[in-house]
């Protein structure tokens, strides 16, 4: 009996827990602070949020920069804007280099070079980038590094122009990442610089998913071209279910595989000169020129 | 005793499971930049705005709520935005925004508008309309404009009867521009009676590249003459429709041209599965 009543409470607390997450979203209650100006550096673990909007006109370093392991940034809906400084700006939004457990949620970023970028070596992953909207970020929306890593159900709208590089991504990922749900929705290369425009870019991606996803409204320069899911030294991807239209371009393509061990299954491809580049054609896929 | 145990973990597992939804519904209040606290309103700030408390206008013309800068969110906390008092002839907006980019309404509760939102014009970007319930709006349940705009997980119950003139169709859903419509539940569209009305679920214009996945629609009421459609594409081209379960009607998916997609749709009831799109598979179509 006894036995029996405790296995009822840990199931109960675990029911909790579980749904507690999410409908701490636009409270401050589980905040260990505040961040209230720019640049802001978070050296000790917890959930860092937004109470107002921030902005900042610098034109290079970082916003946020997060210095250790085991951080959530909760903006809370706020907006996180670096827009004055141009699109000359080198000035990364939110950044980490290096460590783990790095979450940013419910988070408008804007007017950066990179929204979010969280970086480094393979080992050091577990990220998580989730409902936030990104919009006119200049060359990157979101750059997340690390196995484990998810990038999911985040706006990510009007990328590109950095007068610095010609090429402009909508989500770009490195080592095992997810991407999932997220809308991708006009990704631009700098004018005159004949560049690439990237919907979802993976680099050494052994195994991860890109699921879910909506392409759209990818603009190449001069003699670039534009991808709509590209990998790089990446080979067992699984791509599904995700919506794609390009421009019609030459050279454009829907899905690029590194290998032929990745597939791509079920998706929409629309207005590219290929549907695919390598990878192993899963079924079900739809593809108009 | 066995037994009532058995009876006292069930009853509290669903407890557990079903206590929490209802929380979620009770937002915190933490980022709201200020409250609306009665109709009619002008929102010129950006922010975030809340109700907390129910509010409703007998007002049968005008905004009950007004944006009129970017970068603004309506947060209704759950809270009901009503304007039933005016009738069928209303003609007020419930909220109103022309122009304006990143506007976001979310946890609002919309009865009895002309239309329940009506974010308007293809200058704004980015809107979402999200998470809401929409219930006796007399023409159009929520209308969104601009690149980049969602609108997702709404239900939109019982729109149309409007007696307004020119109003004799009814909507669920109207966008206009590259939006993507995902995970709503369109249930009741009834055209005014004695205007051989058209009942839509949703209709989309100028859509060049949006998704369109996951709604349910059913419920489709035309009058005399017309006819039911459940989701319409007007002057629209490389749409994708999926995964939407659709029951009863006329024609089930119009697209303007080949270059619309219908995939993995449950199409059940209609006269006609597709008017212009491109069967591109999976879909299940039922008499």
């Amino acid at each position: 009996m006894t036995r029996f009543c405790f296995f009822v409470l840990l199931l109960s607390t675990s029911l909790l827990g579980v749904t507690g997450a999410a409908q701490a979203a636009e409270s401050y209650d589980n905040c260990t602070g505040y961040i209230t100006s720019l640049p802001a550096a978070i050296n000790s673990q917890g959930t860092w949020c937004l109470k107002q909007d921030l902005s900042t006109a610098l034109t290079g370093g970082v916003a946020i920069d997060i210095q250790t392991n085991n951080v959530t940034i909760d903006c809370n809906g706020f907006v996180l804007d670096g827009s004055a400084a141009g699109l000359s700006t080198t000035m990364i939004g939110i950044h980490g280099l290096d460590h783990f457990n790095s979450t940013i949620r419910h988070c408008n970023i804007r007017g950066f070079i990179d929204g979010v970028a969280l970086t480094g070596v393979t080992s050091t992953g577990g990220h998580v980038v989730e409902d936030n909207r990104f919009n006119n970020n200049t060359y990157t929306g979101v750059y997340v590094s690390g196995d484990g890593s998810v990038v999911r159900r985040n706006r990510v709208l009007d990328t590109g122009g950095t007068t610095a590089i010609a090429y402009s991504y909508g989500i770009r990922t490195q080592f095992s990442v997810d991407v999932m749900d997220n809308t991708v929705s006009g990704v631009s290369a700098r004018v005159g610089g004949n560049g690439v425009a990237y919907g979802i870019y993976l680099d050494s991606n052994p195994d991860g998913r890109v699921i879910g996803n909506r392409i759209r409204r990818l603009l190449k320069d001069g003699t670039g071209t534009v991808y709509g899911i590209d990998s790089s030294s990446s080979s067992a991807i699984v791509v599904r279910n995700n919506d794609l239209v390009g421009d019609a371009s030459v050279n454009s393509i829907g899905i690029v595989c590194n290998t032929a061990s990745g597939s791509f299954r079920n998706n929409a491809i629309s207005a590219f000169a290929a549907e695919s580049f390598t990878c192993t054609d899963g079924g079900s896929n739809d593809y108009l020129p | 005793m066995t037994r009532f145990d058995m009876n006292a973990f069930f009853l509290l597992t669903l407890g557990m499971l079903a206590g929490p939804h209802a929380a979620h519904a009770a937002e915190s209040y933490d980022n709201c930049k200020g409250f609306i606290t009665s109709l009619p309103t002008v929102i010129s700030t950006p922010g975030t705005w809340c109700l907390n408390q129910d509010l409703a206008t007998p007002a049968a013309s005008g905004q009950a709520i007004s944006i009129t800068t970017d970068n603004v969110t309506i947060d209704c906390n759950g809270f009901k935005l009503g304007g039933l008092a005016a009738g069928v002839g209303t003609a007020t907006v419930g909220i109103y925004a022309f122009n304006r980019s990143y506007t976001t309404v979310r946890h609002c509760n919309v009865r009895g508008f002309h239309h329940g939102v009506y974010l308007l014009g293809s200058g704004g970007v980015g809107n979402a309309v999200e998470d809401n319930r929409f219930d006796n709006n007399t023409y159009v349940g929520l209308w969104v404009d601009g690149d980049g705009s969602v609108v997702q997980r709404n239900r939109i119950f019982d729109t149309g009867g409007s007696t307004q003139g020119g109003s004799n169709y009814a909507y669920g859903l109207v966008t206009d521009d590259s939006v993507d419509i995902l995970d709503n539940t369109i249930s009741g569209v009834s055209a005014t009676s004695g205007g051989n009305g058209y009942a839509f679920g949703i209709y989309t214009t100028s859509n060049a590249n949006g998704s369109v996945v996951g709604n349910g629609i059913r419920g489709l009421v035309k009058d005399g003459s017309g006819n039911t459609v459940a989701i319409d594409n007007a002057l629209s081209d490389r749409v994708v429709m999926r995964k939407n379960d659709l029951v009863g009607g006329t024609t089930a998916l119009v697209c303007s041209n080949g270059n619309g997609r219908a995939k993995d749709n449950t199409i059940s009831g209609f006269a006609a599965a597709f008017f212009g799109c491109n069967d591109s598979g999976g879909n299940a179509i039922l008499p």
